[in-house]
């Protein structure tokens, strides 16, 4: 069994069926329209040469009425008696003739006296001896007449007047070229005259005198070759009559046969052509956005998103295609909602919610990378430990809100007074940190002694009081070493040990922790 | 022959046609229908105006064409037809003996005298024949025109031997069809007989005078001892050859048909418009 997996595959496997099939049964019917088309040109050949003899014998039907119409005629009788037995001029007997019966589709017409002398008529060339032989017999004689052209049909008929024999009428009808190209353009085919199996007449010249086996009924000539049918002449006339036979070129059939087969070949390479570019196109058209959905599905399930773009949807397939553009729009949609949610809780992960800064959770997030770049460029971390100075007293004179409200503008104030490179926490109740990168310790303790200003300058308004607020900072700066974990713990201790140190020696100031090699530096307001 | 026997049936069927068909397309008693032979017709056709204004009457007339009426026989045809519907008369062109008129009860009302032409082609030369000289052609004894002075050519006898029975005629040529040659055509109308000799140069025949040739005919007429057939030298004694034309009706017919006959004698004793045709009174002719 084959194994289609695909639907391109089975749509081809398909259209090449489809193609041989047609192939096949194309194929089929012209090998069996051939042996119809052999076996029916066969009937035919019989079937015309029996309508040949029909129509050769109501020929000679028709010739012998005309001769009984002349022949029963009184008047051609009473100047046939004139001119034969009294011996007049023959000049009336002509007119009469020719005014009388001009009209008959006859080729010869001929009065003869009884002795066979001419004694009117027109185109005496085909006197033969017919009369002789014809008798007094009153009924009409039908012969067929060697001549120089081919052949004449001679109707003869004898006429009486009073009872006594006159003469004949003789009328007949030429069976020339001419004649036989009328017979073909009836019979679709050919027709020879033979006399003793030998053709006398033909309108092909080379077949002239060429001889015709009655028992083999095939004529060959050079150019051609002829399949024959003797037309029977079933009330022949006269006993040394031509024989009448019909002819189908064998040439003619096998050119029909031939112009049938290129047909058919046409037919085929056409169909299957036909078939394979409709299938192209259907593949095309098939293939194409079922690959761009296949692609758009592989991005999706890598997590992107790409562009689709919608199209006047003209098939199933391109509905599917606008179904998935709108799929992707949504999921983009979606995304970007559980982005931005993802950013609020990433925010709200690292993020103090009452002073909007960084948590401690952040600050073990961001040191080692402050570590790393402290590292990299040879520089020191800084870090202020701040403390509010009691700020349980504030609680407690006037409340958790006033509290709280102290701290966001606290919070508020160290934003406004730091730099951009100041990282912000708050580590917990009324203790802040910010810790920074390459700074000497002047420096530091410069910025941490502004915001002690400023934090001492700025009261807080609560309701109709202002709470004025003091903050004690510890500040350690040195060169990371070690692990991030120590590294950071050192900082934050040592700061926290400054801070110590100023809550201990009167809060409001700012103390520099100092490494064994320095004493502590302390500011106060 | 047969063919010949052939044609006088149409000929006599279409005339029964005629006559058959006619009654139905006239007034009741008041229609007249006559038919029969060429030259009595032509007198009644000439009298027609008259005899219809004699009488409270109409005439219709059958014999035009000699080849419709077949002569003498069609006019006792017609009369034997007569019926007191169907007043019917016949026109005859011989003397119908006591024995015929008997037997058919007929009565016959003579009309006219007519020449017979003896005719010939109109380029032979011969012009005058003696009474003998045309007997002898006719019977055969002379058979070529240069032993009675024209050209070295076998006389072609044309002849029209109707009413075989009845005297007169053709009989005041020679007397009985025997009498006749056996090499001769014989025609059955007028216009057959001017034909044949018209076509023929050697060619002789007869034809009464009421019978108009036309002017394409190529006969004409050959005097007898000197003599043409006119209505005066028939009246002198001089021409030897003519016919009586009579009407016929039937014995039993009614008073206005036998008056319409007397009328149609009154008329030709008093009319002088035959001249054209040649036709003399009945009683005219001098014994």
């Amino acid at each position: 069994m084959l194994h289609l997996k695909t639907f391109r595959a089975r749509l081809i496997f398909y259209i090449l069926l489809i193609s041989t099939f047609l192939s096949i049964a194309l194929g089929t019917s012209f090998w069996h329209v051939r042996d119809i088309l052999l076996e029916e040109s066969n009937n035919q050949l019989s079937r015309t040469a029996n309508l040949l003899d029909t129509y050769l014998v109501a020929e000679q039907r028709e010739l012998e009425r005309y001769a009984n119409i002349v022949r029963d005629d009184l008047r051609i009788q009473e100047y046939m008696y004139i001119v034969t037995e009294i011996g007049a001029e023959r000049g009336p007997l002509d007119k009469l003739l020719s005014e009388q019966f001009g009209w008959l589709p006859i080729d010869n017409n001929i009065l003869t006296d009884k002795s066979g002398k001419i004694i009117g008529g027109h185109k005496t060339s085909v006197i033969t001896d017919i009369t002789q032989h014809h008798g007094n017999t009153p009924g009409v004689k039908l012969e067929y007449v060697n001549t120089n052209n081919g052949f004449e049909l001679v109707a003869c008929a004898p006429v009486y007047y009073l009872e006594q024999l006159l003469g004949y009428i003789v009328i007949s009808r030429s069976y020339d070229t001419v004649k036989l190209r009328e017979l073909e353009n009836i019979s679709k085919g050919r027709v020879f005259i033979t006399l003793n199996n030998t053709i006398s007449l033909s309108t092909i010249p080379s077949a002239i005198n060429k001889s015709i086996d009655p028992q083999k009924l095939v004529l060959s000539l050079l150019n051609d070759s002829f399949f024959l049918r003797q037309v029977n002449l079933s009330d022949n006339a006269g006993q040394q009559s031509p024989a009448f036979y019909f002819g189908v070129s064998e040439v003619y059939l096998l050119e029909t046969i031939h112009d049938f087969s290129r047909l058919t070949f046409a037919t085929v390479v056409i169909g299957v052509l036909s078939i394979l570019l409709l299938g192209m196109f259907f593949l095309r058209d098939f293939d194409r956005p079922i690959k761009e959905l296949l692609s758009v599905t592989d991005a999706v399930a890598q997590g992107k998103l790409p562009t689709v773009n919608k199209i006047v949807p003209r098939n199933e397939i391109d509905a599917l295609s606008n179904r998935f553009a709108d799929m992707v729009q949504s999921l983009r949609e979606q995304q970007t909602l559980i982005s931005k949610a993802h950013s609020k809780l990433e925010t709200l992960a690292i993020t103090d919610t009452l002073t909007n800064l960084y948590n401690r959770r952040h600050l073990l997030e961001v040191f080692p990378k402050l570590q790393a770049q402290a590292q990299r460029d040879g520089t020191s971390l800084a870090a202020i430990i701040i403390d509010i100075d009691h700020f349980k007293d504030i609680n407690d004179e006037h409340g958790h809100l006033a509290g709280d409200q102290c701290l966001m503008e606290f919070s508020a104030l160290l934003r406004s007074h730091s730099r951009t490179n100041d990282y912000l926490f708050r580590l917990g109740g009324e203790e802040f940190l910010i810790v920074t990168l390459g700074e000497n310790v002047e420096g530091v303790y410069a910025a941490a002694e502004k915001i002690r200003k400023a934090t001492e300058q700025t009261p807080v308004q609560y309701g109709k009081t202002d709470i004025t607020m003091t903050i004690s900072c510890g500040i350690c700066v040195e060169h990371p070493t070690g692990t991030k974990e120590e590294s950071l713990n050192r900082l934050l201790h040592h700061s926290d040990n400054a801070l110590y140190l100023a809550k201990q020696t009167g809060r409001n100031k700012v103390i520099v922790h100092l490494h064994e090699d320095e004493t502590d530096q302390q500011g106060t307001a | 022959m047969h063919l010949q026997h052939r044609m006088i049936r149409l000929r006599w069927l279409a005339l029964a046609l005629l006559l058959t068909v006619t009654p139905a397309t006239a007034q009741q008693g008041e229609l007249l229908t006559g038919a029969g032979a060429h030259s009595s017709w032509v007198v009644f056709d000439k009298l027609k105006p008259v005899l219809e204004k004699s009488g409270d009457y109409s005439l219709k007339l059958f014999g035009k064409q000699s080849m419709l009426g077949v002569g003498c026989n069609a006019g006792i045809k017609s009369v034997m037809q007569y019926s007191a519907k169907q007043e019917t008369f016949g026109f005859v062109c011989c003397k119908l003996d006591d024995e015929e008129v008997r037997k058919k009860n007929l009565q016959v009302f003579p009309l006219a005298l007519e020449p017979l032409m003896i005719l010939s082609h109109e380029e032979n030369p011969v012009n005058n024949l003696s009474i003998n000289q045309i007997r002898d052609i006719f019977s055969g004894k002379i058979t070529n025109w240069k032993d009675v002075g024209g050209n070295d050519q076998a006389i072609v006898v044309v002849t029209r031997l109707h009413c075989k029975k009845r005297p007169g005629h053709w009989k005041r040529i020679l007397p009985s069809p025997d009498s006749f040659t056996g090499k001769r055509i014989n025609v059955q109308s007028a216009d057959e007989m001017v034909k044949r000799v018209g076509d023929f140069k050697a060619a002789i025949g007869h034809a009464g005078t009421a019978w108009l040739r036309g002017d394409n005919s190529r006969t004409k007429i050959i005097t007898v001892d000197g003599y043409m057939p006119t209505v005066k030298n028939l009246q002198a004694g001089s021409y030897p050859f003519y016919r009586e034309l009579s009407a016929i009706i039937d014995k039993n017919a009614s008073d206005k048909l036998k008056n319409l006959m007397r009328t149609a004698q009154q008329e030709m004793l008093t009319t002088r418009a035959f001249t054209e045709h040649q036709l003399a009174p009945h009683f005219s002719l001098k014994k």
